[in-house]
């Protein structure tokens, strides 16, 4: 283990080059100039390939043709750039290749808009390509997350055959914190040794991968991994034990809400924090457990609602549940712990 | 013609009588069998009537997105480049749908080898007009024929490709006739030894029919196809490079 200052981005990258991946496709957007820039080099170091490619569609092709191959492959982009990805994500799931995909939040709607909103959830969870798929999405609340994560991330996507999304706050992208990092990296023939990939048939009958064939079988298969991958949903409970009021946030918000949760309780305030860190899986049988105890459940984030709906899917008795939160709340943290603090939220 | 052949499959196909996609799929196994290369061959395909050819070839393949054949093309090489990667693609698919990933894979000089097919009309989704369609064609997007004035003109893409700089071996093929049938061969193995050699891109496109959709019988199309767009896509090497 080596203590380095990184962020989110970065995290991502070392994440990745620990993981045994060397194949780096991305495409430019603002919010994902740190990820690229820091690939250039950092793959070169360790060997890998960087490609910076004409668009996202070219690198989403990219992606599936290094998998396929049987190697570790990430890309990222911001959700403005996701849509283009999104063409990929029916075939990546469809043919079961495995990859890491980094969707960094930012904007409202359509382009150039640049604020740090968690706008990225249903685009992440729910999806907006062709077909029946599903992805693994994880969301990271620090930058020594974001680098556990991705690690996680690589070994989901191989253990179970599914692309997993990284849904990080732009601000967590962009900001940094003190890691700990693995100071040896693992190597990438290991993990590049698959019984499924395609290297030209020697020996072998040849292998055809296409998704309009078998598509009975494919989505039975499909509904089978997914009740397997259920199991490995992630959350982090905090003072809840004993929590009347519990609070729900993702991502970086959630850092906010849990010090805000600390002066409340010197206050005398009880209150808790639930953070899904898998939102797909939604870590449903803790969320019901917990809102069984809470008197009172408060979904905050900065968007409109987007995993509100999810939460009151989860949720028995939905009276319970009160929604908080605008496009603007990454960008104005100290009002809303000041609220919290206040117990206006 | 070469019988027992490793990288072709002897099944029926589900084209359409007169189509020549068939006699194109069996081209390019007796190329890549003549180049004892089966081992170290890996096919793209992707969407369109061309979809089809992964059923016939022995050969690993994998169905790319719409347009996007020649990126997965890209990311098999990078991880694998000892390899001969190859795209099989309509005019529909190349034109209308990865007309950006062609121009930069074709500027940058990525070793792999496209194959488009272009047979003048969106065939797979009923008959459209492509940007390939002659003026005065009738397709079911053009039923008065295509016009200059309302449709514009068509992209001739082989001219075009082979002004890039890394464009290395460009021709244009078809398999109307024997003689045609045994050059095509020789345009697959001369641009998959380019890519084995290093020298760039390598770009073949193959003039076919479409009896369904341009509304001919085979021999009809056969005649149409020679005396009409030939004229229009003239067949022949456009681009050979020596050394880069």
């Amino acid at each position: 283990m080596k203590k380095t200052f990184l962020n989110g981005s970065k995290a991502v990258v070392e994440g990745a080059i620990y993981s045994g991946c060397r194949y780096y496709y991305g495409a430019t957007r603002p919010f994902n100039k740190d990820i690229l820039n820091y690939s250039s080099y950092r793959f070169s170091e360790v060997n890998g390939v960087f490609t910076q490619t004409e668009s996202e569609r070219a690198a989403i092709g990219m992606l599936i043709g290094s998998a396929i191959s049987g190697a570790r492959v990430l890309t990222s982009s911001t959700t403005e750039g996701i849509f283009a990805l999104d063409e990929g994500f029916s075939y990546l799931c469809g043919m079961e290749i495995p990859c890491v995909i980094t969707n960094i939040m930012s904007g409202k709607l359509g382009l150039r808009n640049y604020e740090p909103t968690q706008s990225g959830y249903g685009q992440a969870v729910r999806g907006g390509t062709s077909g029946d798929y599903k992805f693994i999405v994880l969301a990271p609340s620090t930058v020594q997350e974001t680098y556990d994560l991705t690690i996680k991330a690589f070994d989901l996507s191989d253990k179970y055959r599914n692309p997993v999304m990284l849904l990080l706050d732009s601000a967590l992208s962009q900001n940094s914190q003190n890691v700990d990092i693995k100071s040896e990296l693992l190597s990438p023939d290991y993990f590049e040794n698959k019984d499924w990939k395609l290297d030209g048939a020697n020996n072998r009958d040849a292998r055809t991968y296409k998704v309009y064939h078998d598509n009975d079988y494919k989505y039975k298969k499909f509904s089978d991994k997914f009740k397997m991958i259920e199991n490995e949903s992630l959350c982090e409970e905090f003072m809840t034990e004993d929590a009347e009021h519990i609070y729900i946030a993702f991502g970086l918000l959630s850092e906010v809400v849990k010090d805000s949760i600390i002066k409340q309780r010197e206050k005398g305030i009880k209150s808790g924090l639930f953070r899904p860190i898998s939102l797909l899986p939604f870590p449903k049988k803790q969320l019901v457990e917990i809102s069984k105890k809470a008197s009172k459940i408060t979904v905050i984030e900065s968007n409109s609602g987007l995993m509100l709906y999810d939460i009151l899917n989860i949720v028995e008795d939905k009276n319970k549940v009160t929604f908080f939160g605008d496009f603007e709340l990454s960008s104005s943290f100290r009002k809303i712990s000041l609220d919290l603090e206040e117990g206006i939220i | 013609m070469q019988k027992d052949l490793k990288t072709f499959k002897d099944i029926e196909t589900v084209y359409c009588s007169g189509c020549f996609h068939g006699t194109i799929n069996r081209v390019i196994g007796e190329a890549i069998d003549n180049l004892k290369l089966r081992e170290n061959v890996i096919g793209v395909n992707s969407q369109g009537c061309g979809s089809f050819v992964s059923d016939y070839m022995n050969l690993d393949f994998v169905e790319a997105p719409v347009g996007l054949a020649i990126p997965v093309a890209i990311g098999i090489k990078n991880v694998q480049p000892e390899k001969s990667i190859i795209t099989y693609q309509g005019d529909g698919d190349i034109l209308s749908f990865g007309l950006n990933e062609l121009m930069h894979s074709a500027s940058r000089g990525d070793k792999i080898t496209v194959i488009m097919i272009n047979n003048l009309v969106m065939a797979q989704s009923g008959g459209q007009m492509s940007s390939t369609s002659l003026l005065g064609q009738v397709t079911d997007t053009t039923p008065y024929g295509r016009s200059e004035e309302k449709q514009g003109k068509q992209i001739k893409i082989a001219e075009i490709i082979s002004k890039l700089p890394g464009s290395a071996y460009v021709s244009r093929v078809s398999v109307d006739t024997s003689e045609n049938v045994d050059f095509a061969r020789k345009a697959i193995e001369d641009a998959l030894l380019f890519q084995i050699e290093g020298k760039g891109f390598s770009f073949i496109e193959f003039i076919s029919t479409c009896p369904t959709f341009w509304y001919k019988t085979p021999i009809e199309s056969r005649k149409w196809l020679q005396e009409i767009v030939t004229d229009v896509y003239p067949l022949g090497l456009i681009k050979r490079t020596v050394s880069r």
